[in-house]
């Protein structure tokens, strides 16, 4: 009932985990599969190892989630070791999620971590913690168009982009993505901002700025989904503050193919999977719908 | 507004939202020796034993810290210096702001039907059972501690030792025989496990220390058949389940731990094979 085929892929549920959460080490994975998750995206992977920031890089409170981790991972030959481990012992689609400082680098990725053959490439083109060192290629139609061509011209794998709320208008950037080729689009990133503490004087995180995410940004989440599905026609992952079934539901009206889950993990632990799908199962079954597929963009109609 | 706060230019948060830094004053800094410091904080904490929390040093970094001793309006953690935050900890003046967050993690499980307990405490290690100590201690259970470190200069927690309990049995050990007796800590364990056989049995042993003392903890009590909790150090970026950097196999420290029994280690194989990365920050 739950279960779907996007992307030529099998997915038992609509749950992916969202990148940056957990998405580290390949035996974890193990314990993610057995909570249900439907799809497991990595931490974002870049061509050289990267520390991130130094902490304080998370917290939380009655504002939102708040991270800027920095995009540490362990660089491009250990995560495809670790991607290629995560296939031996979960059966879990895994999306490798990649990103560059420039185009080549996009390639580069690509090229390489076809290898570990994850079974869809995410690129991350929105991350907005990481402006002193990277561009911010999400930030307009050109650039995103020109990441998404060269990633597709070096692999086979499916690509889905993965975009910015942090700009003026969404829609000619996903339009630009889906006609540079790309499968499919993830929206939302996380929404730029930034905390202070009064008592200290100075911002928390120690990039000052970070990427608001949770409960708080799921309107601009349905917001964005609901235009990017009203104009391109590839697969959506709809990411950004879903915490129960209804919510789900809801990001699936808005046009969402699969449904992207970060912080909810924060709030609930693991099991959030397992909860969302009953609770997606128990609306279907209350309101009469036998497969996702029949909810998918129904609020457009 | 009330007058203390302007007085104090200082905005006493809500301390209920914990996953966020809160900012609190130092109010003394004791320097044991050139690489043991400890820090008290003003306020209140909830904490058990086991668990931990996040301490911020502005414009330097947050690391993960037990709790050593909870007063009246005050608290203390203590570091051994590693590197650019535990050396920052050394300049604090009184009356400094840090935050903390938390508490996280796990707890040592207290049975209250276990009456012959023995902790293996090894260096800093000491920091993550003092509490533990203490409450078994007020819960009148018979403790045997064995707290060893490499020389005399490491035995920071002697005297607190000693203040929770007056006529406290404690073993004390050094590597190189500075203080106390001139043995490791997991020989002295072995002497109290094979002298308990015929005696009173533990009902349990709880450690924390370097990981290799602690793999050699658990395998003894495997040998002599007691169970056996373990408090983990990884690496920390969260805290709270999120950052995934604390990973051992397939569970993560924060959340699944910082203590784990013998039954769970038995899972986790890369249990023994961590080194803190002293001096390399």
């Amino acid at each position: 009932m739950i279960n779907s085929k996007i992307f030529d892929i099998n997915f038992n549920n609509p749950l992916v985990l969202a990148s940056g959460i957990l998405g580290v080490h390949a035996e974890y994975f193990k314990t993610l599969e057995k909570n249900n998750v439907g799809g497991i995206t990595t931490k974002s992977i870049s061509l050289d190892p990267r520390k991130g920031h130094k902490n304080p890089i998370m917290f939380n409170d009655n504002h939102g989630f708040m991270n800027a981790v920095g995009l540490s991972n362990a660089g491009i030959d250990k995560s495809i070791e670790m991607i290629k481990h995560a296939k031996q012992i979960v059966k879990t689609p895994i999306i490798a999620s990649i990103f560059g400082g420039n185009v080549e680098e996009f390639g580069e990725l690509a090229k390489l971590i076809s290898e570990a053959k994850p079974d869809i490439i995410e690129a991350n083109i929105s991350c907005p913690n990481v402006k002193k060192e990277f561009k911010l290629f999400g930030a307009n139609a050109e650039d995103a168009a020109a990441i998404t061509n060269v990633v597709k011209n070096n692999t086979k794998i499916p690509v889905v982009i993965k975009l910015t709320p942090n700009v003026t208008d969404i829609k000619p950037i996903a339009k630009s993505v889906e006609q540079a080729g790309a499968d499919g689009i993830t929206a939302i990133n996380t929404l730029a901002g930034m905390r202070i503490d009064i008592n200290a004087k100075m911002p928390i995180l120690t990039n000052k700025f970070g990427g608001l995410s949770g409960k708080g940004i799921f309107p601009v989440a349905i917001k964005n989904v609901y235009e990017i599905y009203k104009t391109v026609n590839i697969p959506i992952i709809g990411t950004g503050g879903i915490t129960t079934g209804k919510d789900a539901i809801e990001m699936l009206m808005a046009g969402a193919s699969l449904l992207g889950v970060g912080t909810a993990v924060y709030y609930e632990g693991v099991k959030v999977f397992t909860k969302i799908n009953l609770e997606i199962e128990e609306w279907m079954t209350n309101n009469g719908y036998s497969n996702i597929k029949e909810i998918i963009g129904v609020a457009h109609e | 507004m009330n007058n203390n706060t302007i007085k104090n230019n200082f905005i006493k948060q809500d301390i209920t939202q914990q996953d966020i830094p809160y900012t609190t004053k130092v109010v003394e800094v004791i320097k044991h020796n050139e690489n043991f410091v400890t820090v008290w904080l003003e306020g209140e904490i909830k904490i058990k034993p086991g668990q931990f929390i996040m301490v911020w040093f502005p414009n330097v970094e947050e690391k993960p810290f037990t709790i050593t001793c909870i007063k009246e309006n005050k608290f203390s953690f203590t570091a051994m210096k590693r590197g650019p935050f535990t050396k920052a900890l050394f300049e604090l003046k009184v009356g400094d702001l840090l935050g903390w967050r938390g508490p996280y993690g796990n707890t040592f499980t207290i049975d209250e039907n276990v009456r012959n307990v023995c902790i293996v405490a090894g260096g800093i290690g000491m920091a993550a059972v003092c509490l533990l100590y203490k409450q078994l201690k007020n819960d009148n259970k018979n403790v045997k501690l064995i707290y060893g470190a490499k020389c005399s200069d490491g035995l920071i927690f002697k005297d607190l030792i000693n203040n929770i309990c007056v006529n406290s049995d404690a073993c004390f050990c050094t590597d190189d025989g500075s203080e106390g007796d001139k043995a490791f800590t997991t020989e002295l364990l072995e002497k109290s496990l094979s002298e308990s056989l015929s005696n009173e049995k533990f009902d349990i042993v709880y450690t924390c220390g370097p990981e290799i003392m602690m793999k050699k903890v658990v395998e003894l009590c495997e040998k002599y058949n007691v169970e056996c909790e373990v408090s983990l150090e990884r690496y920390m970026g969260c805290g709270f389940g999120i950052c995934g950097g604390c990973s051992i196999n397939h569970k993560l420290v924060c959340i699944d731990g910082p203590v784990f029994n013998s039954k769970e280690l038995k899972e986790l194989k890369d249990f023994g094979n961590h080194v803190c990365k002293c001096n390399k920050e």
